[in-house]
């Protein structure tokens, strides 16, 4: 059997093709719901989900008459994706987000239906200004989730970071289900700060490369003692007055941001997240050492740390996983 | 007469004052700052704009050079990026020794103009710059001068803490003799700015006038700083708006109210570096933002109780003016 698996985010498209759970081919294409949001009209996506469909069919040589099952994941299920559907309200786990998966058809990609798996939001009834903090969802990273879970064999409860534009924390239960997320812009604010502001001359637009973990520890120290706009400024500083290289000076920042992030998880009124919790790290290798060095030298998180290799699909291996519980493959 | 120049990043503000009295007869907005040496290399297109304002205030106010008796320039001007670079005094200084320090330049010395030119020296903390006291180093070059003026012209009990809301947060210890103690510096209005232009926040706040004073808004804000962060809240504001029936003030407000938070840590931290915060506090920039920070900082911050806050662009110019006017005169005493 083959299977086709698109994942779709804000930006970007992956799409991959699979004969059972064999990698054949990868395509990808910078589309998003992002040119929806821009464009008012979901032809962009369309087309660009379109092409990579095709070239992944191609690259894998499927034969004409073989069956395919297609499944997809992301915001390609938000009002501005292709196939709008309603949020699971969590707990949700393998079972509740297979139940889920709800067929759909764009016959602009293929005339098979595509089966799409549902976005999780926190549990909450009503949202008023004392308990927004609470509130919080994911469209994707759900599926990433479950991806993680089976590919590592991670049992819950645990919490699992996925680094990305948005920082995304994703606490699962004793019994494996998703018990509420909590996001931050952290990703993105990095972007901006590293870019956008007069640190962009103190860091010449460049990111950490690699960990310097003095500097990284450093960066969260402050940033815990004085706050995240000060800490940027010291960078500033220590631009004009130390002779740090670049990836230190990148390092500190990192350190600020990341440190502020996980003041969301310790404090989440989304979830509890006790310190002995199991954490599981992901994502690009410098985001993910950093989150877990920040981790490991913080004496309030008291549980193991998992870093799990970089994987570039662990959405279509939470797809599987989810089509293989929902009988379709 | 003479000509005072305050020059920033971005712009430089050049003043003809009228010395007994400080009146400005005449002012000049350039849009060029020391920014403009990192773009092009070279000062010398500070040079030419600083030069230009000089002539225009002469020309449209016919004085002669020989009537101008000096020009007295503080801020980024006497950085690496400006015309001559001053190493920072180290606190604490006041304005004789501010006064005692300013560079004197002969007339055509400097700028291509037949007037002497006075640079003030920008002031550093007093720490030994090492990595477990990253946190004590700081840095000033033009807010001395502006804090001279708060001195000079509003002559508040001592100590006292001055808080400039600008592209930069700079908060300014004031000593009980009336010397700089030291500042702490945020880059909170950059990261506020950065947030607007380039993330998808700006969605969320666009285009709206500044919110009423909202308690609850405020509230909200430093309840989701204090437990989530910065980065959560920031993400809020967002969330907010399919959440909650709110307007994009509110939650522009939200926002801005959510960056003070994160500067509340400011003041503790002025506290951890020994300085006096105890007395009134003066903060100074843009009104809405003023009245947010005087919010958040006298609702959660232990002991900020008593704020004055220094908000019209008239007010805030007659800062530097006032400052360097009394610089001017210590040197002019010693002088003599």
């Amino acid at each position: 059997m083959y299977i086709i698996t698109i994942d779709t985010g804000t930006t970007n498209t992956r799409v991959c093709g699979w004969q059972g759970t064999r990698l054949l081919a990868e395509a990808a294409r910078p589309v998003g719901v992002r040119d929806t949001a821009i464009t008012g009209s979901t032809d962009t996506l369309m087309k660009g989900v379109s092409e990579a469909v095709n070239e992944v069919k191609d690259k894998s040589e499927i034969p004409a008459d073989a069956r395919v099952v297609y499944l997809s994941a992301g915001m390609i299920t938000s009002n501005v994706g292709l196939c709008e559907i309603p949020h699971l309200v969590a707990p949700a786990g393998l079972r509740e987000l297979a139940d889920g998966m709800t067929a759909g058809h764009l016959p602009d990609i293929t005339g098979e239906p595509i089966w799409f798996v549902p976005g999780v939001r926190n549990h909450r009834n009503s949202v008023a200004l004392e308990n927004v903090d609470q509130m919080d969802m994911m469209r994707g990273e759900e599926t990433e989730a479950i991806g993680v879970l089976t590919s590592l064999d991670i049992r819950g409860p645990a919490l699992i970071i996925l680094p990305g534009s948005h920082s995304k924390f994703v606490k699962i239960d004793e019994q494996n289900r998703i018990e509420g997320c909590v996001t931050t812009i952290g990703g993105e604010l990095l972007d901006v700060i590293t870019r956008h502001t007069i640190l962009a001359s103190s860091l010449q637009h460049q990111f950490a490369s690699d960990i310097d973990a003095p500097s990284l520890l450093q960066g969260a120290r402050q940033c815990l003692q004085t706050g995240l706009s000060r800490t940027c400024f010291s960078v500033r500083v220590l631009d004009m007055f130390a002779g740090l290289s670049l990836n230190q000076k990148a390092n500190v920042l990192l350190g600020a941001v990341l440190q502020d992030d996980l003041q969301a998880v310790k404090n989440s009124q989304a979830f509890h997240c006790s310190p002995e919790t199991h954490i599981v790290v992901c994502g690009k290798d410098t985001l993910k050492f950093a989150f877990a060095t920040l981790i490991d030298n913080d004496p309030w998180f008291t549980g193991r740390i998992t870093v799990a290799p970089e994987n570039k699909s662990i959405s279509a291996q939470g797809l599987l996983a989810l089509a293989q519980r929902k009988n379709i493959i | 007469m003479f000509i005072v120049i305050d020059c920033g990043s971005s712009t430089t503000r050049l003043y003809l004052i009228e010395p007994e009295s400080l009146n400005v007869i005449d002012k000049v907005i350039v849009a060029t700052g020391v920014n403009a040496t990192i773009e092009q290399g070279s000062n010398e297109s500070l040079k030419i704009a600083l030069t230009k304002g000089i002539a225009e205030l002469q020309q449209r106010n016919q004085k002669a050079a020989e009537e101008i008796e000096f020009i007295i320039a503080s801020g980024m001007i006497t950085s690496n990026l400006g015309l001559y670079e001053i190493p920072h005094r180290e606190a604490p200084a006041g304005i004789e020794q501010l006064a005692k320090h300013t560079l004197r330049f002969a007339a055509g010395e400097l700028l291509p103009v037949d007037i002497p030119v006075l640079l003030i020296p920008g002031i550093k903390n007093k720490t030994t710059p090492q990595w477990g006291e990253l946190r004590g180093i700081d840095l000033m070059r033009g807010e001395e001068t502006q804090a001279a003026g708060v001195l000079l012209g509003y002559k508040p009990a001592l100590p006292c803490t001055l808080i400039e809301l600008g592209s930069t947060t700079k908060l300014i210890a004031i000593n009980e003799q009336g010397e700089i103690a030291g500042s702490i510096t945020s880059l909170s209005g950059q990261v506020y700015a950065a947030i607007l232009k380039h993330t998808f926040i700006a969605a969320s706040v666009a285009d709206t006038a500044d919110a009423e004073q909202d308690k609850a808004v405020m509230d909200a804000a430093w309840q989701s700083v204090n437990d989530s962060g910065l980065l959560r809240t920031i993400l809020m504001t967002r969330f907010i708006q399919f959440a909650l029936p709110t307007t994009a003030a509110q939650r522009k407000l939200f926002l801005e109210s959510a960056i003070a938070c994160d500067d509340l840590k400011l003041l503790a931290d002025a506290q951890h570096q020994g300085f006096n915060v105890q007395g009134n506090i003066y903060l100074i920039g843009n009104k809405e933002r003023c009245a947010i920070y005087q919010y958040i900082f006298s609702q959660y911050a232990e002991g900020a109780n008593n704020f004055h806050v220094i908000s019209d662009s008239e007010s805030i110019d007659m800062l530097a003016i006032t400052g360097a006017g009394a610089i001017a005169r210590v040197i002019q005493t010693q002088a003599s």
